[in-house]
């Protein structure tokens, strides 16, 4: 039994292995009615990644220019020297500060994390390092979340939706991207029983396709001046929960006086939204209503929504519309705020344990590139001089591919470990190859069940462990204790003290499900015993509007209540006279962020292509399959389109995870959006802003 | 004689891939070259008023196979006591030597043929192996949605209630394919517009 682990999803898995060697990938049974935890095609898929030509095999070192891709096969011994040389030099020069770990989803194993794992654990222990804060995924909605609601754990379970009366669906595309093996089922069953299910999103996704009553395509970025509208429709009518606002909500006077244009001098309209959103007023008017008095009614938003420019803004809204019905806390309802990060187990399972970072320095992640470009001259609180990657394709995943490069060819030191020549690894000095989950022991915690994850087969050609090569460069570094146990002995003690009380059938079994009575309805004992269970703000109550936010006083950018503020590279930007269109960079079925980008049976399943509405098209003469050029300041790609009426006009929408692949002028080949994104990050919660990106699309 | 038949929800299938890339890996079938269960997409209606649907084809192991009838030296047969339809590759002249009679007759171009020197035909066997064990073929194991099942013919008519044709499958007269559906109840662009 495994699972994969480098995603939230979590599915079950089952390796068939003859003489060695994984002959088949299988899946649980599940019974008529109940499809148990059957993988996706990216695990289906696995043997082609783990049996990859393209695995690295042996150390490399760099044998031309960064980014070159040239490299020549090296010992063990040579490059863990060269690398604890170079950490030794630069906390010499430049103390600890000069040396950066990034690490990503590539493992999120409770032992070889590639992020919070051995790497900064030995980092940690070596005096410390520039750390990162915010994130490139959630950063809207944890933030929003945790203003709101004291908490992110706030989301109902998926088992949860056949007790609704109305699903409101907000970017979100779980036909694609799992988000939790029971999702996707859990939502047919739903629709199977009739529920009414709307779906707002610029692509009529597959999401749409197969569980959506109503597709509603608004522009990218619009959502907050949507979901604005749709709460003044609410109150202009009196179809709030009143009861609900009085007794558990903070500063619901204060918002509304901001709906009714107190404040600005704009109510807060479905015509005044209708024009930004680009969708008709009355649609929005019936949607308020449909969603108000349809009790419960559950709105689930994805991500895609808050990876905008003022991204914790429509996930603050969000949030308002469910406080503002009453659907928090209540079954069939949902809270809409974040919804990833809980987990059932009543006593935690333990993980590496990685200490205190001792500088307490750190630097926006989304900024990343340009911290290093700009150091504290530019204001930042550091100057990184030698960057460690672990199981993050960073060059390729953040916003603005170039300049990401030049921060890449500043630097004086740079070590990646990879399983994969990634786009990222073709800049580093050192390349070390890592074994996959099969090759190892861990243990992977989902929601509802941890998994124990066996070495399955023995390691790959030259490859060792994140934690092998840590614990080979603590030796080196003389760190006392960093590692003293087998892989066996860390996941036995993980276990000690947690749900998991028998650690040999856990092993045995492979899979360990938490007790759970019944679905999970986020601040039901909030609702329903409020007197013992505040909420975890200051004030004990949903925060719609935040003391902690207004004292902040950055007021254009973190109000302290929900606001629609218009993200930079709207379509009411001026930039948009030369960049009119609107690109989204969604995930894809075909691969989980960059991993699996390399697999051809998922390269098969469907082509990657620019999608682009015939409206567009036509203008510019683009037939669909034809090669075009997308571009705007930061870069160029080639990219086929695919013409089709599933997007709405003014919006080209482009997979994440492609691998770059540029041409002698620079230009992507490979289809990475992220050449054209930009590098900046939400004001409060440091989230990515990929999705706020204008764009041109043209002929060869 | 039983005849095995595949069942496929129309209005369960996601378009996940599961069941075609769990085939590719169960039957080692090489990337870009042969297809032995393919998810096709169908697009229809014009913006804002679109709708999209999947169709999972494999082998429909007809009663009245056409490729089997058009083979020259019959090499494809269907089998005693279930129906399944098999290939004899050791018989099959060849996609070089031969005008794959057999990929012209079928209505579903269900017939593949690799890129190697006049390759063999191949196509889904019904995972025998598996069948033989009493298990059901992979794709049906693998999907996520239960939009898949196999077995006896009868027993999925008396299972689900089925239809003999759905959307985007070709004109099933004159095989009789062992495949029966669920269709999905509307297959109008607009009733994914404002319609409530």
């Amino acid at each position: 039994m495994t699972t994969c682990s480098h995603c939230s999803g979590l599915c079950l898995l089952k390796a068939h292995v003859r003489d060695g060697v994984i002959v088949r990938i299988g899946t649980t049974e599940g019974t008529m009615g109940a499809p148990g935890l059957r993988g996706c095609a990216r695990g289906r898929a696995l043997r082609q990644r783990i049996y990859a030509p393209d695995r690295l095999r042996f150390p490399l070192k760099r044998d031309g220019e960064r980014g070159e891709g040239r490299f020549k096969q090296i010992s063990w011994n040579e490059a863990l020297d060269t690398i604890v040389r170079e950490l030794i030099r630069v906390k010499g020069q430049h103390g600890p500060t000069g040396l950066f770990y990034v690490g990503g989803g590539g493992s999120n194993g409770r032992l070889h994390a590639t992020l919070e794992g051995p790497a900064e654990r030995l980092l940690n222990m070596f005096g410390g390092c520039t750390g990162r804060r915010g994130q490139m995924s959630w950063g809207g909605v944890t933030a929003a979340s945790l203003y709101s609601y004291g908490t992110t754990d706030a989301g109902n379970d998926s088992e949860d939706l056949i007790n609704s009366r109305f699903i409101l669906l907000w970017s979100f595309n779980p036909a694609e991207t799992v988000s939790g093996p029971y999702t996707r089922f859990n939502l047919t069953l739903a629709r199977e029983r009739g529920i009414r299910i709307v779906l707002v999103d610029p692509r009529y996704t597959d999401t749409a396709a197969a569980y959506a009553d109503e597709w509603i395509p608004l522009r990218p970025g619009s959502d907050g001046a949507f979901l604005a509208a749709v709460a003044y429709v609410i109150l202009s009518e009196g179809l709030q929960d009143q009861p609900f606002l009085d007794r558990y909500v903070q500063g619901f006077e204060v918002f509304r006086d901001y709906l009714q244009g107190r404040e600005d001098g704009r109510p807060k309209t479905p015509e005044w939204a209708s024009p930004i959103c680009g969708v008709p007023a009355e649609q929005i008017a019936s949607l308020a209503r449909e969603y108000a008095t349809a009790k419960p009614a559950a709105l689930v938003p994805g991500g895609g929504y808050q990876r905008t420019a003022i991204g914790e803004q429509p996930s603050r809204l969000c949030i308002a519309l469910a406080t503002l019905t009453g659907n928090v806390g209540r079954p069939g309802g949902n809270a809409a705020g974040h919804y990833m990060t809980k987990s059932y187990a009543r006593h935690p399972i333990g993980k590496l344990p990685i200490g205190d970072n001792p500088t307490g320095i750190t630097i926006a992640i989304n900024k990343w590139a340009d911290a290093v470009l700009e150091g504290t001259a530019g204001g930042y609180e550091s100057d990184i001089k030698l960057l460690y990657v672990g199981g993050r394709n960073l060059l390729n995943q953040f916003g603005n591919v170039g300049k990401s490069i030049q921060a890449m060819r500043k630097l004086e030191f740079i070590v990646v470990q990879e399983q994969f020549m990634t786009p990222t690894a073709r800049y580093a000095d050192i390349v070390l190859p890592v074994t996959t989950w099969l090759e190892r022991n861990d243990i992977m915690v989902g929601r509802q069940y941890a998994v124990y994850s066996p070495r399955i087969i023995e390691p790959m050609y030259q490859c060792k462990s994140d934690l092998q090569i840590c614990t080979e460069l603590a030796e080196r570094l003389c760190i006392e204790g960093y590692n003293d146990r087998t892989e066996e002995e860390w996941l036995r003690g993980f276990c000690e003290g947690s749900d998991i009380e028998d650690f040999q059938r856990f092993q045995r079994e492979g899979v360990f499900y938490f007790e759970k009575p019944e679905p999970y309805v986020a601040f039901r004992n909030q609702i329903e015993d409020p007197v013992h269970h505040p909420f975890e703000t200051p004030s004990g109550k949903i925060e719609l509007y935040s003391p902690r936010l207004a004292e902040l006083n950055q007021p254009e950018t973190i109000p302290p209540i929900p606001k629609y503020i218009r993200p930079w590279e709207s379509p009411e930007d001026p930039l948009s006279d030369r960049f009119p269109l609107q690109l989204i960079t969604p995930h894809c079925k075909k691969s989980t962020h960059s991993t699996h980008a390399n697999v051809p049976w998922l390269q098969e399943m469907e082509s990657h292509r620019l999608w682009i509405n015939p409206a567009d098209s036509a203008s510019r003469g683009i037939a669909d399959g034809e090669l075009v050029r997308v571009f705007n300041l930061r870069g160029e790609l080639y990219i086929p389109a695919r013409v089709t009426e599933r997007i709405r006009p003014g919006v080209v929408s482009l997979d994440e995870g492609s691998w770059y692949q540029p041409n002698d002028r620079g230009i992507d080949l490979g289809g990475c959006p992220n050449v054209l994104t930009r590098d900046e990050d939400t004001p409060l919660g440091d989230g990515a802003t990929v999705h706020s990106c204008l764009v041109q699309v043209g002929k060869i | 004689m039983t005849q095995i038949a595949f069942y496929f929800d129309q209005e369960r299938c996601i378009g996940c891939h599961a069941c075609s890339v769990a085939c590719k890996d169960k039957n080692d079938l090489p990337p870009f070259e042969v297809y032995w269960r393919q998810v096709h997409l169908m697009e229809r209606g014009k913006y804002p008023h679109v709708r999209a649907l999947r169709l999972s084809l494999s082998c429909n192991h007809c009663a009245q196979p056409a490729c089997a009838a058009a083979c020259p030296v019959g090499a494809i047969s269907k089998r005693e006591g279930d129906g399944i339809v098999l290939v004899d590759r050791d018989l099959c002249l060849g996609g070089d030597v031969c005008e794959r009679y057999c990929l012209q007759a079928c209505p579903y171009d269900i017939p593949q043929y690799g890129k190697e020197p006049n390759p063999r035909m191949q196509k889904c066997d019904f995972c025998l192996d598996r069948w033989g064990r009493g298990d059901k073929p992979v794709c049906v194991e693998s999907c996520p949605m239960l939009a898949l099942d196999a077995g006896p013919l009868e027993e999925l008519e008396r299972r689900y209630e089925t239809t003999q044709t759905t959307e985007g499958m070709p004109d099933t007269a004159g095989t009789c394919p062992s495949l029966r559906f669920r269709q999905p109840k509307s297959w109008s662009p607009a009733a994914s517009g404002r319609q409530k």
